[in-house]
């Protein structure tokens, strides 16, 4: 069985530039906890709601396509279409049968409603699949090159390709193009974006099928880098709802940004203090940040339903 | 910008407190007669079930102060739930009494409160729930790593309390030593909002602004609101550990705090008897797939049952009861003016 504490593994890996090795590491890892924070953010843009499912649906992605890869030997990227396919009509599920029924003015109940899919969503994969963590494929990690004293492998490569293309593919879509205007329109109102002959209901499963996308990527992404189990996910969506909660929900570039910083904070940690720092350092960096942060920076524009 | 608003002097009528208002009899009569059914229809197991209850149930009402009077969203009540059963258990490793230990998990539970709090009671809802949250990843951590004081991530065995000659390892005297402090601090929430501390934190709840405005001195109240809160967990935890006679680092975990937050607004945030029912919901849901013979779908159903339950009474329990009570006065309304 493959090494499922890969993360340990690059950080500690030879390397002639150990920082750069550093850096990179946290880029990369920031990145992730950034793209999964993309999603739960679109889909927040639409239904003002906190879905504490959306690491599961990518979970959902991950672990099925693992198991269609090595318990029915499908090539592997028929298993993550298949398995991505599967995260977007989880996602779109959750989107239209249970997200839209939730009434507004109620908080807290977004929290409790999604959090009753985690369980029944972990569930559903523990008794399909197993409870056991396993290795994922490395998907371009054993394949390495040296660029200024860094090893970069081409999991890396591709986690910042795409993290680039689609953060910035994403900005583009909601500033730049009359979608994108229909997309916030309907989000800020969609009785009167409805009645300017937006196609609202479209509208919204398509954030849907994106944001089940994208959670199906991280995922996958994520599972190659360390392994797949039925609660890995738990710990990137914190990360990345703790960087959304810190920038604010309502603004794009800012949390993104955070969620980066957590990862590169969190990797310097580890190679610092040692692998068990890494999660305490990132929340008492969280509890200091926001205990000493001017409340102009804290206020929220728009405060979330939960 | 930030807006000014001036300060009014507080008013007489905010300076004196109104007259206290215990419930009514029959709300004692029927909590009364609830809390008599263990002892006289229950067998060992669920004494012990409805001992865990009422320590949960302490703990829920904290939240309930905390989030359903003041507003104000904590994901550390299951850390706080912690803090009581380590401070309890740390104590009782020193040789020392019940009465000792529930100083200082009184104590424990307070100064981490304020710790937690001062800074950061000035952020908004949900910020304040993110710091609850790291707050409470630091705790677990702690507790993992600290192995010769805390048994690790191992748990450790907790000795059980004896008070009065009642032996909390014994369900019938757990459920008993549970039930002597949960009557009190039952009474002590529900006539909270006949208070002025309650008040105000329910002035803060609806709006800050407002409450400024009409000289409510906010990060006092909320600063209150929060020990209170941590202290209703830290008994609700180290009666808990009493309880169960062990302790592990996954019983005060995020989860724990999330199920807790699940209890307070499925039984219904506004209410007092909201997050009792909630908490017995929680509870009693995995004991019912138990019951019927099918432990293992209660992974699966469970939390279906919780997404449903919550869709379906988005007022919580208490909202059902409210609304059938509403019902009953109208049709009353209606047959007298006939």
């Amino acid at each position: 069985m493959k090494s499922t504490n890969r993360k340990e593994r690059w950080i500690t890996v030879e390397s002639s530039n150990p920082f750069g090795q550093l850096i990179l590491g946290g880029l990369t890892s920031g990145l992730l906890y950034a793209l999964l924070l993309l999603g739960f953010m679109v889909v927040f843009q639409v239904s003002k709601t906190v879905n504490f499912a959306f690491g599961q649906v990518g979970m959902v992605a991950a672990f099925s396509a693992w198991f269609f890869w090595s318990s029915l030997g499908l090539p592997l990227p028929v298993a993550i279409g298949i398995g991505a396919i599967l995260a977007v009509v989880v996602n779109s599920a959750i989107g239209i049968i249970v997200i839209t029924k939730i009434p507004a003015g109620r908080p807290g109940l977004d929290l409790v409603v999604t959090l009753g899919i985690f369980l029944f969503l972990t569930a559903v994969m523990q008794l399909l699949i197993d409870a056991n963590a396993h290795a994922f494929p490395s998907l371009g990690g054993d394949k390495r090159t040296v660029l200024g004293g860094v090893v970069v492998n081409a999991n890396d490569v591709a986690i910042m390709v795409l993290g680039v293309f689609v953060i910035g593919g994403v900005y583009v879509l909601f500033s730049r193009t009359t979608l994108g205007m229909e997309l916030r329109a309907s989000a800020e109102n969609a009785d009167i974006a409805a009645s300017a002959g937006v196609n609202v209901r479209l509208l919204r499963l398509g954030t849907w099928t994106f944001a089940g996308l994208l959670a199906a990527l991280v995922a996958v992404l994520v599972a190659s880098r360390l392994s797949v189990d039925a609660f890995y996910m738990t710990p990137v969506l914190i990360k990345a709802f703790v960087a959304g909660m810190i920038g604010g929900m309502d603004r794009f570039f800012a949390p993104l940004v955070i969620a980066i910083g957590i990862g590169v904070y969190e990797a310097l940690a580890i190679f610092i203090w040692g692998s068990s720092a890494g999660t305490p350092a990132v929340f008492l960096l969280i509890i200091i940040a926001l205990a000493v942060m001017p409340k102009r920076f804290t206020a929220a524009r728009h405060e979330v339903r939960a | 910008m930030t807006t000014q608003i001036r300060q009014l002097p507080a008013t007489p009528s905010m300076m004196s407190p109104p007259p206290a208002r215990w419930p009514h009899l029959s709300t004692v009569v029927i909590v009364g007669l609830i809390a008599a059914v263990p002892l006289v229809f229950f067998g060992d197991y669920w004494m012990f079930v409805a001992a865990k209850i009422l320590a949960f149930g302490i703990a829920a009402m904290g939240l309930q102060i905390l989030y359903g009077r003041a507003g104000l969203m904590s994901l550390a009540q299951g850390a706080f739930m912690g803090v009581g059963a380590y401070a309890g258990y740390l104590v009782a490793q020193s040789g020392l009494g019940p009465g000792i230990q529930l100083l200082a998990v009184i104590g424990a539970a307070s100064l981490v409160a304020l710790i937690v709090g001062l800074p950061t009671l000035r952020l908004s809802p949900l910020r304040l729930a993110i710091v609850t949250l790291a707050f409470g990843e630091l705790f677990n951590w702690l507790l993992i790593n600290s192995t010769e004081w805390t048994g690790g991530s191992q748990g450790a065995p907790v000795e059980p309390l004896i008070i009065f000659g009642f032996d909390t390892s014994y369900p019938l005297d757990a459920y008993l030593v549970a039930l002597a402090f949960a009557v009190p601090l039952t009474l002590f929430a529900l006539n909270l909002g006949q208070t002025h501390l309650g008040r105000r934190m329910m002035a803060i709840r609806d709006s800050e602004m407002a409450a400024v405005s009409v000289g409510v001195f906010i990060p006092k109240t909320k600063i209150i609101a929060f020990v209170l809160s941590a202290v209703f967990g830290g008994i609700g935890g180290w009666l808990y550990s009493a309880t169960t006679g062990f302790i592990a680092p996954p019983d005060f975990d995020l989860f724990a705090s999330v199920f807790l937050l699940a209890a307070v607004v499925i039984g219904g945030s506004r209410s007092v008897a909201g997050a009792w029912m909630g908490t017995a919901f929680i509870v009693l849901l995995p004991e019912g797939f138990n019951l019927i013979g099918q432990p293992n779908l209660y992974a699966l159903a469970g939390g279906l049952l919780l997404a449903t339950t919550a869709l379906l009474l988005p007022d919580g329990f208490s909202g059902v009861f409210a609304h059938i009570k509403s019902l009953i006065t109208r049709m009353r309304a209606q047959e007298d003016r006939a």
